[in-house]
């Protein structure tokens, strides 16, 4: 711990030690705890992904075997679930920011009705995972499903939600929207509603309508909180489970909503590859860190 | 008739700004009423489908013809229910208490004592906040199952069940929660936009650094901890992921409760729906008493960035 502290030429005084001591106190149990069930998780799992640890006795170093098994012999699929995790975020990012938004400017004006709207549209954004997944399969079920039976009154032919490999992400996007809209439209609310006054007071006697002033300088204005959302998005992607095992519970029609978590899963529960499972969990890792790396700097550079 | 023309165009103008602004006002109330009943049916028809009776269930109709109790019956009859109810709340509420007494300490003095290698240690918990949960879990439960002397195992973390044994896995659901780098973030930040001169003050009376920290600040972070209680009761109530890794499904917590419905053999959607009321409808109530709480701790954690 001394180790980092940068050359200082005076000595250390009795009462730095002090303070040193008492700092160290206070944040010692969350240091424990942090080495414990985050920095070491993640240095296991880059051990175990270069051995054959099978979770109990087998320990073999076996190089980059797990890494290659990935991309030569893939048998838990995990490079589909990263193909399905690309569609999610390719599907869910825009339509998220773009329904988020819509419906923030919507309601952004400060009255009671408003607020009451808001809390409704919250509303589906409270409940778990599971039990979102479990009305919307009810409502997705191929026959006596509501929304089928609602298509095929309107004359549209029924659609096959949950049997059909190239719909079964489009229906995980639309459940996820339906989940996760309201909480990123509070976000947005906030941001609107802390748009300067002044400028759209400037920008109204300057002859802008409703329109032109959403478009030119809300909009515009809203940037940072469209990376915030966009970041929050993009991790979230990576931990999609919940509502997707509910509507698919083996992955879906070809492993068409097979999740990257289902797969590390698969690989335990099929075969105890522990060290194939970590290799997993590292590439995952390292595309999580790329992409917040990546968002991060974007963000600066529009400043 | 060039000056008629003018002098129309001049008093038409209003109108049709008038009009115009009529129209993005039916525009923006279709839309809202629009999206309202999108959110707000999937409840609705959970409603329905949990009060119609076996025979109706798979045949259509918005409301049910002879309503029944019945399926609320079975719900409440079932006899994981309150077991469930109490491991959910018991674990979600241990490990929040751990939590965010563990990150009030670390996040105070983050932001309030200048000691070596705090920032060092700082930045290195930050540079995991982004990290999902799903890039190690597996680890986590490595670390869990062969943790020294517990659960049978010896110094060595050989031989027992560690933490997902049996009677220890309420223990291995519980310690991964207790410590969020976020959490100790939110709070450092909160620290942060106290006034100095509180503790400086005290500090020439000679008060030590805990007194400091639990007479002084602790008092004055009532809302942001209250926030943080709601947030992660919230996230614990609903949690189903941990809990049936670390426990394949033994050790019930509600939704793994209502998610067994569903991987039984002939699903009864009365029920799972009732079910699914029985345990969506406390959040909502949960939410509708603390929203303020909800709105402004959502924003809080975009403000940070």
């Amino acid at each position: 711990m001394e180790k980092q502290l940068t050359p200082r030429r005076r000595p250390v005084t009795k009462m730095q030690r002090k303070t040193d001591f008492t700092g160290w106190c206070f944040v010692l149990p969350a240091v424990l705890l942090f080495f414990c069930f985050i920095l070491l998780p993640i240095v296991i799992s880059v051990v175990t992904s270069f051995s054959d640890f099978n979770g109990i006795n087998k320990y073999e170093p076996w190089g980059f075997h797990n890494y290659v098994e990935i991309f030569t012999r893939d048998i838990t699929r995990f490079r589909k679930s990263i193909l399905n995790l690309g569609l999610y975020v390719v599907l869910f990012v825009p339509l998220n920011i773009f329904l988020s938004m819509g419906l923030a400017l919507l309601v952004s004006k400060r009255t009671k009705t408003n607020k009451y709207i808001r809390m409704a549209f919250y509303i589906p954004s409270l409940t778990s995972g599971i039990a979102v997944a479990s009305v919307w399969a009810w409502m997705l079920n191929p026959e006596a499903g509501i929304i089928n039976i609602f298509l095929s009154s309107m004359g549209i032919p029924k659609v096959n939600w949950l049997n059909d490999p190239n719909i079964a992400m489009v229906t995980v996007v639309i459940v996820a929207l339906w989940n996760g809209c309201g909480a990123n439209m509070v976000l947005y609310v906030a941001a609107i509603q802390g748009v300067n006054e002044s400028l759209i007071e400037a920008a109204k006697i300057e002859g802008a309508g409703a329109f032109k002033i959403t478009t030119k300088i809300t909009i515009p204005l809203l940037r940072p909180i469209t990376f915030f959302v966009m970041t929050t998005v993009f991790i979230g992607a990576f931990q999609l489970y919940d509502t997707v095992v509910m509507l698919f519970p083996s992955g879906g029609p070809q492993n068409s909503a097979l999740t990257p978590i289902m797969a590390i899963n698969r690989a335990i529960n099929d075969g105890f590859l522990y060290g194939r499972a970590s290799a997993m969990s590292v590439i995952l890792l390292l595309i999580v860190s790329a992409l917040t790396f990546v968002l991060q700097k974007l963000n600066k550079e529009t400043y | 008739m060039g000056a008629q023309s003018v002098g129309t165009a001049g008093a038409g103008r209003p109108y049709a700004l008038k009009a115009k602004k009529r129209g993005l006002k039916a525009f923006k109330i279709t839309a809202a009423a629009l999206w309202l009943v999108i959110c707000i049916f999937p409840f609705y028809w959970s409603i329905v489908t949990s009060l119609k009776p076996l025979n109706e269930i798979m045949i259509f109709s918005l409301w049910p013809k002879s309503p029944t109790w019945l399926n609320f019956k079975d719900a409440f009859l079932n006899k994981d229910l309150v077991r469930a109810v109490f491991n959910t709340v018991g674990v979600t509420v241990a490990g929040m208490g751990v939590n965010i007494a563990v990150s009030l300490l670390a996040g105070y003095a983050f932001a309030r004592i200048r000691f070596r290698g705090g920032k060092a240690m700082f930045k290195i918990m930050q540079a995991s906040m982004m990290l999902p949960f799903a890039v190690m879990f597996i680890p986590t439960y490595i670390v869990l199952a062969r943790f020294p002397l517990v659960g049978g195992n010896n110094i060595l973390g050989q031989g027992g069940y560690g933490f997902v044994g049996q009677e220890t896995q309420f223990l291995g659901i519980i310690l991964p929660s207790c410590v969020s780098v976020y959490n100790i973030f939110f709070l450092r930040q909160f620290f942060l936009t106290l006034p100095n001169e509180l503790g400086e003050s005290a500090k020439i009376d000679g008060a030590r650094e805990l007194r400091i920290f639990a007479l002084i600040y602790l008092p004055l972070m009532r809302p942001a901890v209250a926030t943080l209680a709601i947030f992660t009761f919230q996230s614990g109530w609903n949690n189903y992921f941990w809990p049936y890794i670390l426990g394949q499904g033994q050790y019930k917590v509600l939704t793994i409760v209502l998610r067994q419905y569903y991987t039984a053999i002939a699903p009864d959607h009365g029920v799972a729906m009732a079910f699914n009321l029985i345990i969506t409808i406390p959040m909502i109530l949960f939410f509708i008493v603390f929203q303020r709480y909800f709105m402004s701790g959502l924003t809080a954690g975009s403000v940070k960035e």
